[in-house]
């Protein structure tokens, strides 16, 4: 079923959506939410819980891409359950990593800030990772926002290992200097 | 700020940025079995494009895009089968039969007069249970029976059918090899003689699920022509177009799609693109280029009927 088709069964509030969703991009969620916990409970668990965000968000909300629409919940809601614990207990997986090397493109952590800052930081990252090299931009986006192992990213791109992580080294250098720019470590 | 702040802050990136990174994976060329030997590992590939000049009788890229005097070959979708990269390959409606792999292209409402006989049932991934010489076949990011296509060549098109009716149609669109657009729109997609009506829709239209269809008379000479010029020209890798127009990516250009209903209840989906560059549906990665003079007669009917950018 096409997406316009299956974003038209939510408007129509019939239950079929979900079903559809789930058919369709059930495995791709899945996979998602998998490389964030490491744990097919909770995984699957974040799944379902995505169709619900799906059914409560449409309408009025309607996803020019559903794939990615969807793909942004599982990412929010896995990293949520993520950070609530259960998943942090088990340690290791390829969240902690990814955070860690983010962790790098900071100065210094210091609490969340307001909401404005939230939008603006978001607004600042969107705008950075537009402008990267296609590539690179790509093996960010697969490390970053799907979570995806170096092997997995090498593999797909038809690169060593290695390369993969030199590309992102060098990313999160120039997000270091991007966010220093943009006055993110000013104090 | 801290990291799980600049994580979350990665959610807000732009939704074509994540989908350019699942669409843009490049391919290098092996021999399509070697999958078979090599069970231990699943990814799908889909080729990437690299130009291989005319000026040489035979020109091989590392993409695995091979241009030569007999045509672009298209490389074979390199599947191979690992727990760890299965759920990537689910991003793409794919499954493999006799050798081949079949990738998803449409479904349609009205179809259900082509399905034809059964022909196995989509198991789903390989795993674990897959024996260490991987036969392969029936493996694929679907589940469920599959028959042939009543009217076309089931080493190019296979479908599936859905209990309401709706029948997918899944086509090879790789290992082959494409030197003029007949071999594809006559020799394995049938268009001429068997249309039913032909629309066209803008770009934004499609991309947002609009519906702004528009009709043409299937009838008028610039439709035929068109048709003509579409067999008679021969296919260009996209990637070089998009070099030479200086675009990042083709869809950059693309500005209609046109749909020719068949008598079957199919329908061949093309999308249209500045310059006159045509791509159907069912392959990303190569078009033809219809004439200038042939194009802007389209183009121009799109302008008087409706729907058309300024």
């Amino acid at each position: 079923m096409e997406d316009a088709q299956i974003i038209e069964l939510y408007f129509q509030r019939k239950e079929e959506a979900i079903k559809e969703t789930d058919s369709k991009y059930g495995s791709y969620c899945f996979a998602i939410a998998e490389n964030i916990l490491h744990n097919t409970e909770d995984s699957e668990e974040c799944v379902s819980d995505t169709w619900l965000a799906a059914w409560n968000a449409m309408p009025p909300q309607r996803p020019t891409v559903l794939r990615m629409f969807l793909a942004k919940i599982t990412r929010n809601l896995s990293f949520n359950r993520f950070h609530a614990g259960n998943a942090k207990k088990r340690g290791g997986g390829e969240l902690s990593l990814v955070l860690d090397e983010l962790a790098e493109c900071i100065a210094n952590e210091s609490d969340t800030e307001n909401e404005y800052m939230a939008k603006e930081l978001e607004r600042c990252i969107r705008l950075f990772v537009r402008n990267l090299p296609e590539r690179e931009g790509n093996v960010f986006v697969r490390r970053y926002f799907f979570t995806e192992p170096v092997a997995v990213i090498a593999k797909r791109y038809h690169m060593t290992d290695n390369h993969v992580m030199v590309v992102l080294s060098r990313t999160r250098k120039k997000l270091k200097a991007h966010l220093e720019k943009e006055g993110y470590f000013s104090e | 700020m801290n990291r799980e702040d600049l994580y979350q802050s990665i959610n807000k990136i732009d939704d074509d940025i994540l989908e350019r990174s699942e669409t843009s994976v490049k391919k290098k060329s092996t021999a399509w079995r070697k999958w078979g030997a090599m069970a231990a590992c699943l990814c799908l590939v889909i080729g990437g494009i690299v130009w291989g000049t005319k000026t040489l009788s035979h020109k091989e890229e590392p993409s695995g895009y091979v241009v030569s005097e007999k045509g672009i070959s298209i490389p074979a979708l390199e599947v191979s089968l690992a727990k760890e990269t299965a759920a990537m390959s689910d991003m793409i409606g794919f499954f493999i039969y006799e050798g081949r792999c079949y990738v998803y292209y449409e479904n349609f409402s009205e179809a259900e007069d082509v399905v034809g006989e059964y022909l196995g049932t989509v198991t789903g991934m390989i795993d674990e249970w897959t024996p260490e010489e991987g036969y392969v076949d029936f493996a694929g990011s679907i589940r469920g029976d599959f028959y042939s296509v009543k009217g076309y060549d089931p080493k190019f098109m296979l479908c599936t059918k859905e209990a309401n009716g709706i029948v997918t149609m899944y086509i090879c669109n790789n290992g082959i090899t494409l030197k003029y657009g007949k071999e594809l729109y006559e020799d394995r997609l049938h268009l001429s003689g068997n249309i039913t009506g032909v629309q066209y829709e803008s770009r934004e239209s499609w991309f947002y699920s609009k519906g702004e269809l528009y009709e043409l008379d299937k009838e008028e000479a610039y439709i035929r022509e068109f048709i003509e010029k579409l067999d008679a020209e021969e296919f260009l890798l996209c990637q070089d177009i998009a070099e030479q127009e200086g675009l990042q990516h083709m869809v950059d250009s693309e500005v209609y799609h046109l749909y020719f209903y068949k008598k079957d209840g199919t329908k061949i989906h093309l999308r249209l693109h500045e310059n006159g560059y045509v791509r159907f549906q069912g392959f990303w990665d190569v078009c033809v280029k219809i004439p200038e003079e042939c194009y802007d007669k389209l183009i121009d009917a799109f302008m008087q009927n409706g729907g058309a950018f300024e």
